[in-house]
């Protein structure tokens, strides 16, 4: 049916475009994110301060887009390296089976085994907090869980007819993986990117909330929740506008991995 | 049958240690790669100043200066015998501070298992009785907005509005058992959002096959065909994952203790991690690998009891 799949389409734009104007809005935050004024602190929203500012006089509103920039933004750049890591790596151990292959295979069983907030209890506790240690932690949990995924659906595709055509047809066995065998594996390295990275932007918010976020100078979401649980009793309204922010990327991300999943 | 099954516990006792064995090998590189040593560390919350013959002496004293393979072996040697050295925060044996943290965190979550699975089978069959309807959109919108909510924030609310509002809990030095029902409750609603919709829909997807209209035919009510034939069908689906899932509840519960300040392994987790306290966090970590191990087996051992069988095509 045509008008569902534009349906579809639009709401993966939706969710892509709201994606990107919570990444990028930073442009736009009409003032200093960093500006202590200490003889406004704690106004309520009014004209000049859209949504008030904070215990340090600090603009909420630039806060909460800069916030965007740093969360979304390292959730982005790891969810392009763990495309760019986890699908070669794992169309070529699913494709090639050589002798070694069951040590490739416990190895990946042995890392996978654990959730991505184990590697980041382990990293943090090593190396401290800090925007490195996340991306690291992000981008290796996650990439070799979409490997294993890849290798997996690899391994379903080559008993397939048309890789056997293929070859038949005198195509390399690079072709074959990345031609033939990658548009199959795809939809479903999609559809479990999209919900990795909604599992990482709750991830980051939550590390960031308990002390363990991106560093001193840098503001993300789970920062400024934390800062506006401090002053809960006063300012309820300051927990709320990140945590809005942090329920809108996500359930973005949901929605284009369920509507793939149709 | 019966030689897959020899197949798979051969597989997986040779598996579960060798992922043990990766996630301390894994903790250790990262200590020995670390910016910032233990020993300096250390030193720097003994001292103010700490020169560096003090922090050479730490050093010494902590076994750091021998080769990575040095220090794994003897740590490896000393933890079969349970012997994890001191914690660096306290000074204390880190075996005896692990075991005192152990009672509150496995508490919360075994009562939020409790509640997960109660949950889950009201969460499904509502959503299931509901699908077609407005409430079945709204039940299933709020799933997808409960999963989309950090859970620390579900538990700053929770504590907002029972212990500040409406002050019906007390939370400062809420040691008794009664008080883990609240972080429970917080940790089992995003697990109780994810797994009701899976069971709704598998539950819609069981009473349209054609043994339930055999079932219909045969005089059955809705009510028994629900619960005697397609609850048990679409519970073996998600039981795998499930199980696997309570893995996930026993390092999420680390997020929910420190917002409850229950003086919980969760907490303990987070507070060496922020202290750098080594030897306290390569146990931690042995023992979250030890969990995860345990529950992907019983995951696999369950997908293997409950699920389709294939008895036809193997005995063919």
């Amino acid at each position: 049916m045509p008008e569902e799949r534009w349906l579809r389409y639009g709401r993966t734009g939706t969710a892509c475009l709201t994606l990107l104007l919570c990444a990028l809005s930073f442009l736009w935050a009409p003032h200093d994110p960093h500006l202590v004024d200490l003889s406004v602190r704690l106004q309520a929203p009014g004209p000049e301060y859209w949504l008030g500012t904070d215990a340090m006089g600090r603009d909420v509103l630039s806060r909460v887009l800069h916030g965007g920039k740093t969360t979304l933004g390292i959730v982005l750049f790891s969810g392009a390296l763990i495309v760019l890591i986890g699908t070669p790596l794992g169309l070529c151990l699913g494709y090639w089976q050589g002798r070694f292959g069951w040590i490739f295979e416990s190895l990946l069983n042995a890392c996978t085994a654990f959730p991505p907030i184990a590697y980041m209890l382990v990293f943090m506790g090593a190396w401290g907090s800090g925007l490195l240690p996340i991306v690291t932690v992000l981008v290796l949990s996650s990439s070799l869980r979409l490997l294993k995924l890849v290798k997996i659906r690899t391994e379903q595709e080559k008993a397939k007819a048309y890789v056997q055509c293929a070859a038949a047809c005198g195509a390399s066995r690079m072709r074959i993986m990345f031609w033939h065998i990658e548009p199959n594996v795809r939809k479903d390295s999609f559809i479990f990117l999209s919900l990795l990275c909604a599992d990482m932007v709750l991830l980051i918010t939550s590390f960031s909330f308990i002390g363990l976020g991106p560093g001193e100078r840098i503001i993300d979401w789970g920062g400024i929740i934390l800062e506006g649980s401090e002053v809960s009793m006063l300012r309820p309204d300051l927990m709320f506008y990140p945590i809005v922010l942090v329920l809108i990327s996500t359930l973005a991300f949901n929605v284009m991995g369920d509507d793939e999943r149709r | 049958m019966r030689r897959g099954a020899y197949r798979w516990l051969s597989r997986y006792l040779y598996e579960a240690p060798l992922t043990l064995l990766f996630v301390t090998v894994l903790s250790f590189v990262l200590m020995r790669l670390s910016p910032i040593s233990p020993a300096e560390a250390y030193a720097r919350r003994n001292t103010p100043y700490p020169t560096a013959e003090n922090i050479e002496r730490v050093t010494r004293e902590m076994g750091l200066d021998q080769p990575l393979i040095m220090q794994y072996v003897k740590w490896l040697v000393n933890a079969l015998q349970l012997n994890f050295g001191q914690s660096l925060m306290n000074g204390n044996d880190a075996w005896a501070e692990f075991v005192q943290m152990v009672p509150a965190t496995l508490q919360i979550v075994g009562m939020s298992v409790a509640i997960q699975i109660t949950g889950v089978l009201v969460a499904g069959m509502l959503m299931y009785l509901f699908w077609e309807t407005y409430r079945g959109w709204l039940f299933r919108t709020g799933a997808v907005l409960c999963l989309s909510v950090p859970v620390f924030y579900f538990a700053s609310l929770y504590l907002e509005l029972f212990a500040v509002r409406l002050e019906w809990i007390t939370v400062a030095g809420g040691m008794r058992a009664g008080s883990y029902i609240h972080p429970a409750i917080c940790l089992a609603i995003p697990v109780v959002a994810f797994y009701g919709r899976m069971l709704g829909s598998l539950l819609r997807k069981e009473m349209s096959e054609d043994y339930a209209d055999y079932a219909r035919c045969r005089g059955l009510s809705e009510a028994r065909i629900v619960w005697r034939h397609a609850m048990p069908r679409a519970a073996i689906g998600i039981t795998p994952s499930f199980l696997q899932n309570i893995g996930f509840t026993v390092a999420g519960a680390a997020i929910v203790e420190r917002v409850f300040s229950i003086p919980g392994m969760g907490s303990g987790i987070i507070d060496s991690v922020l202290h750098r306290d080594s030897p306290m966090i390569h146990l931690f970590v042995l023992f979250l690998g030890a969990v995860f191990v345990l529950m992907n087996g019983l995951s696999d051992l369950s997908a293997r009891v409950l699920g389709p069988r294939r008895v036809v095509k193997e005995a063919s």
